[in-house]
């Protein structure tokens, strides 16, 4: 179906079939996916269209619905730049959404924009999106927005969200909750973020990854400017630059995604006992080994290996040949517990890069879609623990569904190994399962 | 409902007006794969075959082209293409020396028979209408006349090539005009024409054994018989009407073990000879991978009870055959036994309505496609997948055809802008979705390990917690 005819479908096991699509109005863009988890652990996605509307996408029993949010203080004629959610408690569902919009007077013909803050501050009740979305604080903008995103810093009553701002100013602005006024302001962020002041020119995307014991943070911007800043920041006491990287690029640089090779997933209680615990050793040099996939929008896609350290790239083949690179996520899409780099092109194609033995990134997979890929999501919106992989294209969202019937046959084979791994030996059958997992049956067996 | 979309069109150039019906999907060099045969108003023939963009082969007739069909009408032995004009020349070509031609042979390919029936053709179907084994020619007129010709040989003249002529069998005039003709088998394995009439109505037009010359007997074998189906309850009693015949619903299945599955899926409680069973498909794929644990056996076991041909040599009576009414004020309807099964609205004008097994199970589903672009995808047990195709269509046409060497499912979209957009391989592997949860609260296993880990089954979000540890953590 949407899988390319043009690579033979046996060489890889992503078995990825378009479970919906949404198709939007208006067209969004490099800003307007966002991913809202609740506490719960279920996802439901909140898609902006340029023209004023936001919609919900959610599943709910199995089926998926689509509805419109009513946001208020969006007026006519407005259009949306970019949107960000959060919520911000692990126990509640207290979502904050963050739109950033401009608009035109029709009279004076200046435009001017706005950062619309929604929250509910009546914590006793359970504030639904609805309700949140009725509750606005707008600040007005004196440059025009880009990218919105969040992150934590260490606030006085410790650790806060913060939203990060990106703006034509070439300055990256900071706003943070005021708990005595309960509103937003904008605050200097010479002293949590030192690393924004360095930046030169507008930054199209910022990524920031704390490490486990929140000592230390990477955080990374690319420009407009084709120049990719990185940063090692220490936060053990007062926030230092440890570190930094420029990189520089011909043409913008749409993205920038810091990543681990291997994802960490905390093992759920109940399988506390089956599974080993991960050494330590592992967990301490997370940071360190921070990798970075650079999309430039005209070039070729680049890999950074241990950027702090010998910074050895790689090229992903081929990305300069589908148009504009617009995005890029990193994921786990073949469940052999490593990480893929999933470029999005406004050539309507997802490439898939997978890293080789020899720590080569080589082609894996393409995606087809019938429009210019402008956003990617990787997450649960099905709520049955597998993830989805979600593409915001310039006609509407794509969900694709990896075959639930292999997903389930692999949980159980697995589920069957790590309880009783000797019964679930005779028994194995090999054409399910990857590489890496016949792999491990055969250590197993070997001890 | 499931909206999905497909990629990698295959897009054909080709001008003009095409009429409805001059479009179709058949192997007319006889290679096991098929091919597209487009004609439009000025006369103009054109095949496209795998993935070239421009046509192997052009032909050019006089007139306007109406219909198009791909078929062993001279009783050959192999598949020839028939191509009528509005004011009733039949074209008859022969490609057994392969498509492209000769590039040294100038001008068109010539036609192996030019013969005058009567004008105003809409529809022409190539199928054995009568049972004696022959492909007979049925047409169906604009002045709501159905005919029936036979090719009758006269002897091979020099070059080998066939000499011989269309003879009109039967003639039926009937009160309305024509939807369109399609052919289908009747309850008893007698084959019948279905000419869909306004309003959701049809006609079933049964030829009968051709027997001797006695006339009476040829009479009686004939009928026909006018079926009114939902025509009180539909908007619109004048609406124009589509119907597709011969769809294979199901297959009887030898087993014992299986037919009491399809029993107590059935719907309508009682079961009389030939019953239809409403729910199956998808509820069967389910209850037979009871165990996914050993899931790729179960499927290859489905596979074969899929084939029942292949693993009885007992061909009687094995398809459940059914057929689809669409009419363009947007109802969709299956019936099967004069029944209707289901009937979807939607809110687009069907105009096309076809029968193709997308989902590679061997049962086929109902396509139906709206002037909008709008393309419905419905399998027996109602299950609908929409694709919006981007522009309106002119004429659209479901069917199998050749690329590298297989023949996929395609959709092809005759647009109003001189391009034929043809959608290959559109095959799914469900209708439906589902999560993995769903699959996971069937299988037993699963439960045994659940309690095992002391995990309650009830507790979704500890399970996907769990699920999503073992798909995507550290498990060594």
């Amino acid at each position: 179906m949407a899988a390319s005819l043009s690579k033979p479908s046996d060489i890889s096991n992503i078995n990825l079939n378009e479970a919906h699509f949404f198709s939007l109005p208006s067209q969004g863009n490099l800003y307007t996916l966002t991913p809202l988890t609740d506490a719960k652990g279920y996802t439901k996605l909140l898609v902006a269209s340029l023209q004023r509307k936001i919609y919900c996408l959610e599943y709910s029993n199995g089926r998926p619905v689509i509805r419109e949010v009513p946001f208020t203080y969006i007026p006519g004629g407005a259009e949306i730049i970019s949107i960000d959610a959060v919520n911000r408690s692990v126990i509640q569902e207290d979502f904050i959404v963050g739109i950033t919009i401009i608009k035109k007077d029709d009279a004076t013909g200046q435009s001017s924009c706005f950062f619309n803050v929604y929250s509910d501050w009546d914590l006793t009740c359970d504030s639904a999106l609805d309700i949140v979305s009725q509750n606005c604080l707008p600040l007005e903008l004196e440059f025009i927005p880009y990218q919105l995103y969040h992150t934590k810093t260490q606030g006085k009553s410790g650790w806060e969200t913060i939203w990060v701002l990106s703006g034509s100013d070439c300055q990256i602005h900071l706003y943070l909750s005021d708990e005595e006024s309960h509103g937003y302001q904008e605050i200097d962020g010479s002293e949590a973020f030192p690393e924004f002041a360095l930046i030169k020119g507008i930054t199209l995307w910022v990524d920031i990854e704390y490490s486990s014991d929140n000592k230390r943070r990477v955080t990374a911007a690319s420009g407009e400017n084709g120049r990719v800043h990185l940063f090692l920041v220490n936060l053990e006491t007062s926030p230092k630059v440890d570190g930094s990287r420029v990189m520089e690029w011909d043409y913008p640089v749409p993205s920038v995604k810091i990543f681990q090779l291997i994802s960490h997933i905390p093992v759920p209680n109940a399988l506390q006992s089956f599974v080993s615990s991960v050494p330590a050793k592992a967990e301490d040099k997370r940071v360190e080994e921070s990798n970075v996939v650079v999309p430039s929008s005209l070039e070729s896609c680049f890999v950074y290996k241990n950027v702090f350290d010998e910074c050895t790239g790689c090229l992903l083949d081929d990305t300069d040949a589908n148009d504009v690179v617009t995005c890029c996520i990193v994921c786990d899409i073949d469940h052999d517990g490593q990480n893929e780099v999933l470029i999005g092109t406004y050539g309507q194609v997802i490439l898939i890069f997978k890293q080789a033995e020899s720590g080569q990134w080589d082609s894996h997979h393409t995606v087809t879609v019938p429009d210019p890929v402008l956003s990617m999501i990787h997450c649960d919106v099905m709520g049955d623990g597998t993830l989805q992989l979600i593409v915001m294209t310039i006609s509407g969202i794509h969900i694709f569904q990896h075959d639930p019937w292999e997903m389930a046959s692999l949980l159980l084979n697995r589920l069957e190994n790590l309880l009783d791994p000797k019964t679930a030996n005779s028994d194995i059958e090999g054409e399910q399962l990857n590489g890496r997992e016949i792999a491990k049956v055969e250590m197993e067996k070997e001890e | 409902m499931r909206v999905v979309s497909f990629v990698n069109p295959l897009e054909f150039e080709f001008e003009g007006t095409v009429c409805k019906n001059a479009v179709c999907l058949g192997d007319i060099d006889n290679d096991g794969q098929n091919e597209l045969v487009v004609g439009n108003e000025k006369g103009t023939l054109a095949i496209f075959k795998g993935e070239k963009s421009h046509p192997v082969e052009v032909i050019h007739v006089l007139g306007m082209l109406t219909a198009v069909a791909v078929g062993d009408v001279c009783n050959l032995g192999h598949n020839v293409l028939v191509a009528v004009t509005g004011c009733g020349i039949c074209y008859i070509y022969d490609f057994e020396n392969g498509l492209g031609g000769d590039p040294t042979e100038k001008g068109d390919l010539q036609p192996i028979h030019v013969q005058h029936i009567p004008a105003n053709v809409k529809d022409i179907i190539i199928e054995d209408i009568n049972g004696d084994g022959l492909a007979e020619m049925v047409v169906g007129l604009t002045d709501r006349v159905v005919r029936t010709y036979r090719w009758m040989n006269a002897g091979n003249i020099v070059g080998g090539k066939t000499n011989g002529k269309l003879v009109g069998l039967h003639k039926w005039e009937l009160v309305d005009q024509i939807g369109n003709i399609s052919s289908s088998e009747c309850p008893d394995g007698t084959p019948s024409i279905l000419v869909a009439q306004p309003g959701g109505t049809y006609f079933a037009l049964k030829p009968g054994a051709l027997g001797d010359s006695d006339q009476d007997s040829f009479d009686e074998n004939m009928s026909v018989l006018y079926h009114g189906l939902a025509s009180s309850r539909l908007r619109n009693p004048q609406i124009d009407t589509q119907i597709v015949g011969n769809i294979k619903l199901d297959f009887y299945v030898c087993s014992s073990e299986r037919s009491s599955a399809s029993r107590s899926n059935s719907i309508s409680g009682d079961m009389t000879e030939c019953d239809f069973p409403v729910k199956f498909g998808f509820g069967d794929t389910q209850s037979d991978c009871s165990s996914l644990g050993k899931f790729s056996v179960n499927h290859e076991e489905e596979i074969s009870s899929r084939h029942p041909s292949t693993s009885n040599e007992d061909h009687s009576a094995k398809v459940v055959i059914g057929f689809a009414v669409a009419t363009l004020d947007g109802t969709l309807m299956l019936v099967h036994n004069n029944k209707i099964q289901w009937n979807l609205q939607v809110d687009h004008q069907i105009f096309s309505v076809h029968a193709l097994d997308v989902t590679g199970d061997d049962r086929e589903e109902v396509v139906a496609c709206a002037w909008d672009g709008n393309t419905y995808i419905v399998c027996q047990n109602t299950d609908c997948v929409r694709f919006s195709f981007p522009h309106p269509v002119s004429t659209f046409k479901a069917g199998r055809y050749g690329i590298r060497g297989k023949q996929v499912p395609s959709l092809v979209y005759v647009t109003f802008h001189n391009r034929i957009y043809l959608y290959p391989d559109i095959s799914m592997p469900h209708l439906v979705t589902t999560s993995v949860t769903e699959l996971l609260k069937k299988e037993p296993r699963y439960h045994r390990f659940l309690d095992k880990i002391g995990v309650d089954v009830t507790d979704k979000t500890l399970q996907k917690e769990i699920n999503h540890f073992l798909l995507y953590g550290r498990l060594k």
